[in-house]
């Protein structure tokens, strides 16, 4: 059975403290808090920033919570 | 495909395999509401401009009380600012009280810690009265110190020149503080000329966002052979609304951490720079108020520091509220509100065109909705409601009632949340922690910096300068 992606994947990281820490600059101009970036997190696994939408075969399911 | 030759996985990059995978919500959904600080601008702003109506109404002064500000002394000796300070020392108190409350309250429920978010705030505010101080000085004009640059220019020499701790930029929140201040703003911009300068600032807008984009993206991929996703990372980055928009697009478009770290470098370098650039030059053109705002506004990369500098050239001509009031045409309405637009096509290009056996989830046209910076609702909310609330009175019944007790104290509390930006722009701008970009996306990005400097001047001075110069007449 196909599941939300990225979502709930272990690798995915949507916590906007945690994505203004890995962009050192970003809270100068912008904020990870704002409506613009919805949903969108980092995958920690490939280096990508992208919507939690996508799927791969590397998903790995975060758990409960 | 049938089921049977499906891959064996659930999870596939296959568009044969997503082609049948269910379409998913918007995760966030309603948590949107108190998790996003564009939502929180509207809540805050739209509170005081209800609050500021019914105590206008009501005759209170509980409004006009929290507006205290050094700024609009004219003190010529340090005498008369300790001599104010010990005067409205109640009201200083009050006013951060106020401030620590609705602020603290709506970082804490965004996640942020508030024993880290209170203290820096503190600091953020004692910053912010001194700046207001120095501003207020009789003779502050005379060697340009207005308010935003030197804010700006003094929070940059503590985050570069200090070892700040980290933790300490909790409060130090640009984006919600600017928001906080446009919709506020929206309470004192009469809806009557969004809508007869909207359809110029579009057009404006629209053409220096397609040209700036186009050139970044064909410079970065023709001349310096880029990836597509960085060159449209830094294409719309330049062209709509700076950090914002790359966020948007790089989620879009799946790119690469680095890809969105280079174009958030680039965008933070190149707009500050043009927060002073812009306005001394329209200084030594002595360019009218709203002339300079809509340069700014089609020049320049982020709202906060648009707002900056529109302001600072606005307090330099002697009509702050023109160059204001162009300058939120031109990049709120006119590049910052099709975000969600942009978004939606370069997910469709990558997904049709540059990833047609990866797509994954096709892209949704509810993009449009997810990406839109909500706090815009919150400015024609307040544009609306206080148009309407102050329909009824004559001209010179407004002027002399309507302006000093319900505007004027509006506009007071947004000239502090507009403080707290720019300096809150200084302090967490670190050079040293900014990655550095690489020549080539430097190189691209700096072309379409160029093309869309000249080209926002020539259409802002030339080809629409008599409109902007009359702007609201």
């Amino acid at each position: 059975m196909k599941t939300a992606g990225c979502a709930r994947c272990k690798f995915f990281e949507s916590d906007p403290a945690a994505i203004e820490a890995a962009f050192p600059g970003m809270s100068s101009l912008g904020s990870a808090y704002a409506s613009v970036r919805s949903d969108a997190g980092l995958c920690i696994r490939r280096d990508l920033f992208l919507t939690p939408l996508k799927n791969c075969r590397d998903f790995e399911n975060r758990g409960p919570g | 495909m049938s089921k049977k030759e499906k891959p064996p996985t659930d999870y596939c990059e296959t568009k044969a395999c997503a082609d049948e995978a269910p379409q998913q919500p918007a995760l966030m959904g309603w948590k949107e509401l108190y998790l996003k600080e564009d939502w929180w601008a509207i809540y805050l702003g739209i509170g005081i401009v209800a609050l500021a109506i019914v105590a206008f109404l009501s005759g209170s002064t509980i409004v006009k009380s929290l507006t205290v500000n050094p700024g609009g002394l004219k003190w010529s000796s340090f005498g008369q600012l300790a001599t104010h300070f010990s005067q409205n020392a109640h009201l200083y108190a009050l006013q951060l009280l106020s401030w620590l409350v609705v602020f603290g309250i709506s970082t804490r429920i965004m996640g942020i810690k508030t024993a880290q978010f209170v203290p820096s705030f503190i600091i953020l505010y004692l910053l912010s009265v001194i700046m207001f101080a120095i501003g207020g000085w009789v003779d502050a004009a005379k060697y340009n110190l207005e308010p935003p640059l030197v804010a700006l220019i003094i929070g940059l020499f503590i985050a570069n020149t200090t070892a700040l701790p980290k933790w300490l930029v909790s409060g130090f929140r640009v984006e919600y503080y600017i928001k906080t201040g446009i919709v506020l703003l929206g309470a004192t911009f009469p809806i009557t000329l969004v809508i007869s300068a909207g359809p110029t600032a579009l057009f404006q807008a629209g053409v220096i966002s397609l040209v700036t984009c186009l050139v970044i993206y064909f410079a970065a991929t023709k001349i310096f052979g880029l990836d597509k996703r960085l060159a449209s990372v830094l294409g719309v980055g330049g062209a709509v609304c700076g950090v914002s928009a790359s966020m948007a697009i790089a989620s879009s478009v799946k790119a690469k951490k680095e890809y969105l770290y280079t174009s958030v470098t680039l965008v933070v370098v190149w707009a500050l720079v043009m927060i002073f650039f812009i306005p001394f030059v329209s200084k030594m053109l002595d360019l009218s108020p709203g002339v300079a705002g809509a340069w700014v506004g089609t020049s320049e990369f982020a709202d906060a520091a648009g707002f900056a500098a529109a302001t600072a050239y606005g307090r330099m001509a002697g009509n702050e509220n023109i160059a204001i009031q162009a300058f939120t045409l031109m990049k709120v309405i006119g590049r910052d509100i099709w975000i969600g637009i942009w978004s939606f096509i370069f997910a469709l290009i990558a997904c049709l065109k540059w990833e047609k056996d990866e797509c994954g989830t096709r892209p949704s046209a509810m993009e449009i909705w997810w990406r839109f910076p909500k706090f815009v609702i919150g400015f024609f909310v307040a544009s609306f409601l206080m148009t309407a609330i102050t329909a009824g009175y004559a001209a010179p019944v407004f002027n002399k009632v309507v302006k000093p007790g319900l505007i004027g104290p509006i506009v007071s509390l947004r000239s502090w949340a507009f403080i707290f930006c720019f300096l809150s722009i200084g302090l967490t701008t670190r050079f040293r922690e900014l990655k550095a970009a690489g020549w080539k996306p430097f190189g691209a990005f700096t072309m379409g910096v160029v093309v869309n400097v000249v080209l926002g001047f020539i259409l802002s001075v030339y080809v629409f300068g008599d409109y902007w110069a009359h702007l609201g007449k």
